[in-house]
């Protein structure tokens, strides 16, 4: 299967009031065409410093290490001119919030031709042509019309799927979606998903799909990441890991999920704790303080990527320790 | 009729009515007799009282304020106690020395704003911004007289490249009129183009962190393209607002500008007539500008419908 993007120690370092912060550690991985990554883990994990990292646009300060690489060319290296050609053309993406993610004074039509006048030098009317096709295949009832509006005029879920035919325009080798669903209705979120799914499998366009919620990423990743405190700490094709979660966070994740016909008098499971601060965090093991199989040991010692079975690695010191709570 | 339209033309009407009321008030509690300032303090008692009778000073006041508002819905100007003529005159050939004027600073304060911001904000936090940031605060902190006086020093008297002051007036040729109000825009500008230039930086700066300015980098724009395509627009709203109020002050408030410069404008009329107790000037004059500021913010909602699509739906 052919690599469209490698990521190969990966480590983002972001300048905070509490001095340097490392949101990214020694990440790596691979994303075949056509293929879906699914990136999962609390909020301030890291998913979307990686993500931003990929695009080039992380914040002002920001230092990376390691290498990015789309078909073999390191992205890392590239200045910002390099790097302007080939985001919304190679890579793009598609942001959690749809209501702030368009721009509110341009119209719905100029704002999806915009990757294409820019990267394909296409005249204003071919653009708009174009952008009228890709709200068809989008799904965006009534084109003609949503195509002259302007993005307050359109529903939370419309909006993303302008986004989505915004980010689709070049017909890009890899398409980045953080949280694509988060902010809309649960109705909606499925078809959202499904879309980008069809579309993905369409163009054979390789999927990164970020997200904190373990029931989105298991429906629709073929690999996944599990990341906690910038590092990966479980990783494996989806099947391995829904199989049997080897780390005991994605563990506590995953008996976090509610399921149907528990009855009320079941306590919802809980990871006891908080994430912690990326300004702040121990030296060792980053979850040793929720963990409940963590020893003194743990408090000095970064866990190594271990083989748990056939592509499936996870960090932990104790994997052969009885599963707790699980 | 919208019901937007009909909501202003109703603020415009009440602004001036509570306008006239306050100016006929305060004038009325201005100390200092129009009658006596006219004859002078050697005058006899007999004699001002005399002339106050005359001029109608012994009716009533709502029944003064009456026949002034009346007289001005009929397009009737008093005669002003000390030029002799009706008001209007004196109005009209001040209006077309200070509109110009202030428009002419209107322009030069909005080129040097949007220049020095937007150079500012695309270098955030550099060696650029702040210095830009520095000269503005230094432009905030000089009086607008001291720095007329120092243009006038400089350029009329040092290098004589333009007259210390005075208007040729209009007749004496476009060009040349427009010379005579080059320093005196120079010196408003000056201070009202640092404080929008500072305003321009902000909002600018603000729509930067916009989630929509991160869709447009992440399509491949580069960050000039992008503020210049994504930012300027929706950063003016604000912009626009001070720019309104600022035009409003620039039109009542030259006064001490005018008054260096000695040009003959509407801020010299006022200062002249509350000094000569020329109550019938200062009501008018006053009424007059309450009107113009209500209109341009009149003016400046309607730009605010231009820049933004969506104060257009429900509003006009």
């Amino acid at each position: 299967m052919e690599t469209v993007l490698e990521a190969d120690r990966l480590t983002v370092t972001l300048q905070t009031a509490a001095g340097p912060a490392r949101a990214v550690r020694d990440l790596s991985f691979s994303l075949q065409r056509g293929r879906c990554l699914g990136i999962v883990g609390e909020s301030g994990c890291g998913k979307s410093m990686t993500a931003l990292a990929i695009m080039g646009l992380l914040p002002e300060g920001a230092h990376t290490a390691g290498r990015v690489l789309l078909h073999g060319e390191d992205l890392l290296a590239l200045d910002d001119a390099r790097m302007c050609a080939i985001r919304g053309d190679r890579i793009a993406m598609i942001f959690q919030e749809p209501m702030t993610s368009l721009n509110p004074l341009h119209r719905i039509g100029d704002q999806v031709g915009e990757a294409l006048r820019l990267h394909k030098r296409m005249g204003r009317r071919e653009a708009w042509e174009k952008a009228l096709f890709l709200l068809e295949r989008v799904g965006i009832p009534d084109p003609h019309r949503r195509i002259g509006q302007y993005p307050h005029q359109l529903s939370g879920g419309q909006r993303q799927r302008v986004m989505i035919a915004m980010a689709l325009a070049n017909e890009p080798d890899v398409l980045i979606a953080d949280e694509p669903t988060t902010a809309l209705d649960v109705t909606i979120q499925r078809q959202i998903l499904d879309l980008i799914q069809d579309l993905a499998a369409e163009t054979g366009m390789g999927l990164i799909l970020i997200s904190h919620d373990l029931g989105v990423i298991a429906e629709n990743a073929d690999d996944v990441l599990v990341m906690y405190g910038g590092m990966v700490v479980e990783q494996g094709s989806s099947e391995a890991i829904f199989r049997r979660f080897a780390h005991p966070y994605a563990q506590g994740l995953f008996a976090a999920i509610p399921k149907l016909g528990a009855g009320r008098d079941t306590r919802l499971r809980t990871i006891p704790g908080t994430v912690p601060d990326i300004a702040d965090l121990p030296p060792g093991c980053p979850f040793q303080n929720r963990c409940p199989r963590a020893e003194a040991v743990c408090a000095v010692t970064v866990p190594p990527m271990e083989r748990v079975g056939e592509g499936h690695r996870a960090a932990c010191l104790f994997l052969d320790k009885a599963e707790a709570g699980a | 009729m919208s019901v937007f339209l009909f909501k202003r033309l109703l603020t415009f009407l009440v602004t001036l009515l509570a306008a006239s009321m306050l100016t006929f008030a305060a004038l009325e509690l201005l100390p200092g007799d129009p009658a006596l300032v006219i004859l002078g303090i050697d005058a006899s008692p007999d004699a001002v009282a005399a002339l106050s009778r005359e001029m109608g000073f012994d009716q009533p006041a709502w029944l003064r304020y009456a026949r002034w508002i009346g007289g001005l819905l009929q397009g009737e100007f008093a005669d002003s106690y000390t030029y002799k003529v009706p008001v209007w005159e004196l109005i009209r050939d001040r209006l077309i020395i200070t509109v110009p004027l202030a428009v002419f600073a209107m322009v030069l304060t909005t080129i040097f704003a949007f220049l020095l911001g937007i150079y500012a904000a695309s270098r955030h936090n550099r060696p650029g911004d702040v210095l830009v940031m520095g000269f503005s605060q230094l432009g905030i902190a000089v009086p607008n007289f001291w720095l007329a006086i120092l243009l006038i020093v400089l350029f009329a008297v040092k290098l004589g490249w333009f007259k210390s002051g005075g208007f040729p007036g209009w007749d004496a040729g476009f060009w040349e009129a427009l010379k005579a109000l080059l320093l005196p825009a120079i010196a408003l500008a000056t201070v009202q183009g640092a404080i929008l230039a500072r305003f321009t930086r902000s909002s600018l700066l603000e729509v930067m962190r916009e989630d929509f300015v991160r869709t447009a980098r992440a399509k491949g724009l580069s960050r000039r393209a992008v503020l210049w395509r994504h930012v300027l627009r929706n950063a003016l709203i604000p912009v626009v607002t001070i720019m309104g109020l600022q035009f409003a002050s620039l039109l009542a408030g030259t006064i001490v500008v005018e008054n260096v410069f000695a040009i003959p404008g509407l801020g010299r009329l006022i200062f002249q007539s509350i000094g000569n107790r020329d109550i019938v000037v200062v009501r008018d004059v006053v009424l007059m500008l309450a009107a113009l500021v209500v209109a341009i913010n009149f003016l400046v909602d309607l730009l605010y419908a231009v820049i933004d699509p969506r104060l257009k739906a429900h509003d006009i």
